[in-house]
């Protein structure tokens, strides 16, 4: 016998929105391109489907697995269903739009993971994401970082309220280089990386032969993490006469230009938004395969990623058409929720002080306000006199 | 502060990257936002 109550349940980490949330997302998605929009940037739907070879160009194995694949009943091909806009809009701009210019294209749409990414993730999030091809300088990332700004402070939430994660995948290539590792090698550090092991780092270190001086950077490179003044540490600790000695006078110093790199950016972000709480993460270096420099990310005071992005200047080498690019995506529904978790925390501190301060108003923190159930609507109510000639002046009062 | 002010009146507001010499007509755009005597003016393009 079938249980009923399975029938209607949803697939883990597939998510349905009812109308308070469904008006907010979209209400949210409409600011977000019209702020797009006013920025100059052009607006792109690439296809929910798509051939898997071409969908999958240009991405790695991480976002292979994330796809749904399904056989095409048409060319019996094949598909495979979005996880990512990202690749997709790469691809129009070098194999549709091929412009010359600078190209900004920003994008919604639902996107589908074949898992979450974490513990109660969706696997139906709401993409938005903005791009900028064909800049290679640090301008773009500064556009598009207070773009992505721009969006945190659309949702709701202050710049007091929000921490720029800013790191940068030269500083550990440019490592690499010098200490000329290997693909596997170079794995076996990024994974030490990421799990921030210093016993991991030690043993990749000691298996790659590394020099000494190469030693001290890696594991350095593992604290590299805090406010901006890391920056300055990072110089005193990676840019040393020693490992300056390593590097060929004819190659450039990647590590000495992602730092200066990320010191344009903190210095453009804090013009503009004097009060974001800035960190510098050298250990963060996610997508290292895919990225190729700056990496930035905004979160709530929480740590909750709202949007992140960074500098991808191969893609578009994989679609036949080398062009530089930077941007960046989140998901609209998290982001409308942490807004609203913001807007309520907000309200519900005012209330206490109101409370302490004893207006006795009594009003508090209002439970059910949201943009979906404010009273703010004109009823008509029905009167079954209304002649012909009255319902036109109605609808051309109120309509017209 | 006055590209903001710009965009949230409703313009459309395009900044040009260096080293990118693309013309403002090309962006789509008319007008042109220009530094005169320590003063910020919108001006149209052929001005």
């Amino acid at each position: 016998m079938t249980d009923q109550s399975a029938t209607w349940q949803l697939p883990d980490g597939v998510d349905e929105l009812l109308p308070d949330d469904a008006w907010r997302v979209d209400q949210l998605r409409r600011q977000f391109t019209d702020s797009c929009h006013s920025c100059g940037f052009e607006l792109v739907m690439p296809p929910l489907i798509e051939y898997i070879d071409a969908l999958l160009t240009g991405t790695g194995e991480a976002t292979s697995l994330q796809t749904f694949k399904v056989i095409d009943q048409q060319s019996g091909r094949t598909l495979g269903v979005r996880a990512d806009m990202t690749p997709q809009v790469a691809r129009l701009d070098a194999h549709v739009l091929r412009q010359n210019a600078p190209t900004r294209l920003c994008y919604t749409g639902t996107v589908l993971r074949a898992r979450t990414d974490g513990f109660g993730g969706s696997r139906t999030p709401q993409q938005f994401g903005a791009e900028l091809f064909g800049s290679a300088g640090v301008a773009a990332d500064i556009e598009m970082i207070r773009l992505m700004l721009g969006t945190a402070r659309l949702a709701g939430l202050k710049d007091e309220q929000l921490i720029l994660d800013l790191g940068h995948v030269g500083v550990f290539q440019g490592l690499c280089a010098v200490a000329g590792l290997n693909d596997l090698q170079q794995e076996q550090v990024f994974k030490a990386m990421q799990l921030a092991s210093l016993p991991d780092m030690q043993q990749a270190l000691e298996a790659a032969n590394c020099a000494p001086e190469l030693n001290r950077a890696f594991v350095s490179l593992l604290e590299l993490c805090g406010g901006v003044d890391t920056l300055n540490l990072a110089r005193t600790r990676l840019l040393t006469q020693e490992l300056r000695g390593l590097i060929s006078p004819s190659s450039d110093n990647f590590i000495e230009s992602a730092l200066q790199t990320l010191e344009n950016v903190v210095a453009a972000v804090q013009l503009t938004h004097p009060n974001i709480r800035l960190v510098i993460d050298l250990t963060e270096i996610r997508g290292y395969h895919y990225h190729t420099g700056v990496l930035f990310a905004v979160l709530n005071d929480a740590g909750a990623v709202l949007a992140r992005g960074g500098r991808y200047d191969a893609i578009g080498k994989a679609f036949g058409r080398d062009r530089p690019a930077t941007g960046f995506s989140g998901d609209l529904t998290q982001l409308a929720q942490l807004a609203r978790a913001a807007a309520a925390a907000a309200a519900a501190a005012a209330a206490k002080i109101r409370a302490g301060a004893g207006s006795g108003s009594g009003s508090g923190a209002s439970n059910g306000s949201s943009a979906g159930d404010e009273a703010n609507g004109i009823f008509v109510p029905h009167n079954a006199n209304l002649t012909a000639d009255d319902e036109a002046a109605l609808w051309l009062k109120h309509c017209g | 502060l006055k590209l903001q002010a710009l965009r949230q009146s409703g313009a459309r507001v395009i900044t040009a990257l260096p080293g990118d010499e693309t013309s403002a007509a090309a962006f789509g755009c008319s007008q042109l936002l220009t530094q005169r005597e320590g003063e910020w003016r919108v001006e149209p393009v052929h001005a």
